[in-house]
């Protein structure tokens, strides 16, 4: 494959042509050394303290999801169009909702006017008493 | 330190001052290993980064079956490869070739410091097939051993050293064409 006239043959041409910036293999390892050292503390910590510390913000969240539900529950007051929405998917009725949503006492006004649009007397009240 | 040092200092668990070492030991000779495909040294610059990462990911599965410098060769060459082929997609939808824009590299490098045969010695690489480009650049500027080019490529050295012999055919006729 060679001989005298081989020009592949010189010596010069296995010399390296390229060239680098100055002090490019020291920064270029320190690089290496930085990435790679993050790159490994985030697997490590990837896999080592996140997890737990995922599990423990979701099972925070959870519970303040929880707690939030459970207050709006006792807060919740159904207008006439939630009822008739929530009517269509529910078993119950529209006045079966209705009904329920209303609050359970009631004032003095309203059993005067309950007593007077029903006629019912006070000497009928004694008497069933 | 040798690869076997480094290869227990990792296995006894000193992972990070075993890939310090190979850090040292190696950044230089994968750069220009990879410089001689990619000819532009920034391209090479930010592939090395990404060769080291690999190297780490993959040192927990190296059971030293192979020599660790051939290990690291052998991921540098594919990663080069990779990157070849994403350059061969691009130079497609601009309907260039490789070989154009790697020739092109080398005259616009401002630290290609060689003289117009080497130019074209590099140049006459860049057109070669992958395998034979992979073991010219070994044997002829690393000289390195077939044996060893054989564990990087996979190849038996029988095939290898046809594939060497016809590029530097190859390469001979382009630089006699020129001068």
């Amino acid at each position: 494959m060679r001989n005298d006239k081989d020009i592949l043959g010189r010596p010069e041409l296995r010399k390296n042509p390229y060239t680098v910036p100055d002090g490019y293999f020291n920064s270029v390892k320190e690089s290496i050394r930085i990435t790679d050292r993050n790159y490994h503390s985030r697997r490590r910590h990837g896999t080592g303290l996140y997890i737990p510390a995922i599990a423990a913000s979701l099972a925070l969240l959870l519970l303040a999801g929880i707690g939030v539900l459970s207050k709006q529950e006792a807060k919740i007051e159904y207008d006439s169009i939630d009822l008739l929405v929530f009517s269509d998917i529910s078993e119950e009725s529209y006045y079966d909702l209705q009904a329920m949503s209303e609050p359970e006492e009631l004032s003095e006004e309203e059993i005067i006017e309950y007593l007077i649009y029903t006629g019912t007397t006070l000497e009928s009240i004694e008497t069933n008493e | 330190m040798t690869d076997r040092e480094i290869i227990d200092l990792y296995r006894n668990g000193q992972q990070e001052q075993a890939f310090n070492h190979i850090v040292e030991a190696y950044t230089e000779r994968l750069y220009w290993h990879v410089r001689r495909f990619l000819c532009s040294h920034d391209d090479t610059n930010d592939l090395l980064q990404d060769i080291f990462i690999k190297v780490w990911a993959a040192l927990p599965s190296f059971r030293g079956e192979a020599q660790l410098y051939t290990w690291l060769y052998r991921i540098a060459t594919n990663e080069v490869l990779n990157f070849l082929r994403r350059q061969k997609v691009r130079a497609m939808m601009s309907l260039d070739s490789v070989s154009n824009i790697l020739s092109k590299k080398i005259d616009e490098d401002p630290y290609f410091n060689g003289d117009e045969i080497q130019r074209v010695l590099h140049k006459a690489m860049n057109k070669l097939p992958e395998k034979q480009r992979i073991v010219f650049s070994l044997r002829y500027f690393d000289e390195m051993k077939y044996e060893d080019i054989s564990e990087i490529t996979g190849t038996s050295t029988g095939a290898l050293k046809a594939s060497y012999h016809h590029a530097y055919n190859k390469i001979k006729k382009d630089i006699e064409e020129c001068f």
